[in-house]
């Protein structure tokens, strides 16, 4: 163990840190995503009433309260959906280019 | 005598020469004294020189060029005052490094940096160009063993930049008549050469490698620095030399894009934030070629916030670098325990990347996306929206939640040093201040390259806020529904290839082949010219040495016969081929 890097497997928690333990909670983490669907709840039913003065063409009907919504909700599955068959392109051995792990101090 | 000089002197001078004076400093305070205080100097002295009708100064004419090297007008000022603000930053970050050659080659990259932003003519642009290549070397070097061979390549790549640049620049001077950098575009002589070499600089898609296999090896302090300067160096140039050029729409959209993809697979998290990087380069690349005030404004908000939020980034990462001894997101999770001050850093980070609003990229970004829709071109404006999503994936969520949250990795480790700690704290009043409604973002906008403009731009009007709130929770709503649904993929360690595969790989074992086949044909060489002129010379032994042929005892009739054999041959061929 480098007293360099201080690292110990024990040890005290930041006092600071000991205020946001709670983030930690399975409970917290469960329910994490009613944040998120009030957020989205909250925004579509406000943008009833600050409608967008200058819509894309795509923001007709339905699409006028909730086109921010589908486009950040469909582009961040399809990102994360496509690191599976991406990382099994293009993932290869740590040490791949025999050059040494990549920095760690 | 010496004030009225001041105009004419570049700022940058002043860090260079502390650079320099760093060399030769025994003293670990003097060096962190002096990267405090010239960048401190060089904001001073832009704010005291700016004058806004004599933009140009510092003009000589040298071998039958006209130098001017400094210009300090409404487009440069922006770049140079945030870069004295990183200088001033870094220098705080890396106040415990104990290092000549880093503290030495930080002040000197960032003065090169700051040169190039000031230059008036495209010699000067050049030569701090190289300068940045030349000191950010050594930054990457620090790294460590590893480091070496990304280190070479970094710098291959940068020279390649300079002397593309160079040659473009010769082109065009002998076309246009002088040297002066102003609005040079793709059809005159030399355009296009100069183009690539500042894309390269600018992470253009195919020759961006260089930004994610040199920054994670660097060290803990050179990658905060590396990320600072180098890149945003090649925004300006793009913008004092192709706005407007539509080209440039469509490789932003591709910078903003392919990194994402990269991003979200990677798992060292400082490589993750070189493709963030990227992406973050795409919207200002993007903003240029649509070249209106607004999207040139947007930029140089975008570019002064991004060097504020990635400074920050890659501080907080460097910081878990520095304490816990790796970056690796499988190898990390948890540190919030432990490091609760960098977390909270890291998060105004993240979020000032991802456009929340109130944070930093909220006001500036959005600048350039509405150009974008403004100039109707909704595709691509669509494609920007997805690459905003793809912003909160990696740098948004990916790296605090690996970092500080995600499953405890059980390390328990000291929060971060006070310097670094205060470092990232005045990086993250910026990115809080300049998103600031009342009064913040407008002390940003005032310095913007149109300002009048840039004040008509409203960025807290209740649409904006519900839309960019709406994409944001979205993609959290996708993240915590991937991530209950046990489809969020684990970090796993691996390297990760890149378009560099190509030279690292086949491009190195043609190389070494050809190497290879050059050493056996010269081989192969050597030994039939010494065996043919072994032949040659037997033979000649043969004829002529006093034991050969013709030194034996002959008639001298024959010997006549010979001669006339030989005689008339020669009039033969004389007659017949004359």
């Amino acid at each position: 163990m480098s007293e360099r890097n201080n690292v110990t497997e024990q040890g005290d928690i930041h006092p600071l840190a000991k205020k946001f333990l709670w983030l930690d909670s399975p409970k917290v983490k469960k329910n994490f995503i009613w944040l998120s669907v009030s957020g989205l709840v909250m925004t579509t039913v406000l943008m009833i009433f600050y409608p967008n003065k200058h819509p894309a063409p795509w923001e007709v009907g339905p699409m006028k309260l909730i086109a921010y919504g589908v486009i950040g909700g469909f582009a961040y599955t399809f990102v994360v959906l496509s690191a599976k068959p991406l990382f099994a392109m293009l993932s290869r051995p740590e040490n791949f280019y025999g050059e040494g792990d990549d920095h760690d101090v | 005598m010496m004030f009225d000089m001041l105009p004419h002197i570049n700022p940058a001078l002043v860090i260079i020469l502390a650079g320099v004076l760093c060399i030769f400093s025994p003293s670990h305070f003097v060096r962190k004294a002096l990267m405090i205080v010239a960048p401190v100097l060089a904001g001073m002295m832009i704010f005291q020189t700016y004058d806004p009708i004599n933009t140009l100064r510092g003009q000589f004419t040298f071998a039958g060029i006209d130098f001017t090297t400094v210009r300090i007008d409404r487009l440069s000022m922006i770049w140079g005052y945030v870069f004295c603000l990183a200088g001033l930053i870094n220098g705080i970050f890396a106040f415990h490094e104990k290092c000549k050659i880093s503290d030495s080659c930080a002040l000197i990259y960032t003065g090169a940096g700051l040169g190039a932003v000031f230059a008036g003519d495209l010699i000067t642009l050049f030569m701090f160009w190289e300068l940045t290549a030349i000191s950010s070397v050594f930054l990457v070097w620090r790294g460590g063993p590893t480091a070496y061979a990304a280190g070479m390549r970094y710098l291959g790549w940068h020279v390649l930049s300079g002397v593309l640049l160079l040659a473009g620049a010769i082109m065009y001077g002998r076309y246009a008549g002088n040297y002066d950098f102003n609005n040079i575009g793709l059809d005159v002589p030399g355009g296009w050469l100069m183009l690539f070499g500042i894309g390269i600089k600018a992470g253009f898609p195919l020759l961006h490698t260089w930004i994610q296999d040199a920054y994670p090896k660097a060290s803990v302090t050179g990658t905060v620095v590396l990320a600072t300067f180098s890149t945003k160096m090649a925004i300006y140039a793009l913008a004092r030399g192709y706005a407007g050029t539509e080209i440039l729409i469509y490789i932003g959209v591709i910078m903003t894009l392919f990194p994402v993809f990269f991003a979200v697979i990677e798992n060292d998290l400082r490589k993750v934030l070189a493709y963030s990087l990227n992406n973050q380069l795409g919207f200002m690349v993007c903003g240029i070629g649509v070249g209106s005030a607004m999207a040139l404004n947007g930029v140089a908000g975008q570019v002064v916030v991004h060097i504020i939020f990635k400074s920050l980034l890659f501080m907080s990462m460097g910081a878990v670098l520095h304490r816990v001894g790796t970056a690796k997101a499988s190898e990390l999770g948890g540190l919030f325990r432990s490091m609760p001050l960098t977390t909270i850093a890291c998060l105004i980070g993240a979020a000032s990347i991802a456009a929340f609003p109130l944070f930093a990229a909220f006001v500036t970004k959005s600048m350039i996306i509405a150009a974008v829709f403004e100039n109707h071109n909704y595709i691509v404006f669509l494609l920007l929206l997805f690459a905003s999503a793809g912003v909160m994936e990696h740098s948004g969520i990916k790296v605090p939640f690996f970092a500080f949250f995600a499953h405890d990795s059980g390390r328990r480790v000291k929060e971060a040093p006070t310097n670094m700690l205060l470092a990232m704290g005045i990086a993250a009043a910026f990115c809080l201040v300049l998103a600031w409604p009342f009064g913040g973002y407008q002390m940003l906008f005032a310095l913007m390259p149109e300002p009048e403009i840039a004040m008509e731009y409203i960025p807290y009007t209740g649409n904006h806020i519900l839309t960019q709130l709406q994409l944001l929770f979205a993609a959290m709503f996708a993240f915590a529904m991937l991530k209950r649904l046990g489809i969020y993929p684990d970090e796993k360690r691996a390297q990760i290839l890149d378009i560099d595969y190509l030279w690292r790989k086949p491009g190195l074992a043609i190389a070494k082949w050809s190497d290879g086949m050059m050493t056996r044909y010269e081989a192969y060489q050597t030994r039939f010219v010494k065996q043919t002129a072994d032949k040659a010379a037997k033979r000649l032994y043969q004829v002529f040495s006093p034991a050969g042929s013709f030194s034996q005892d002959a008639p001298s009739g024959v010997a006549a016969l010979m001669t006339a054999c030989i005689l008339a041959l020669a009039l033969f061929l004389v007659y017949f081929i004359r």
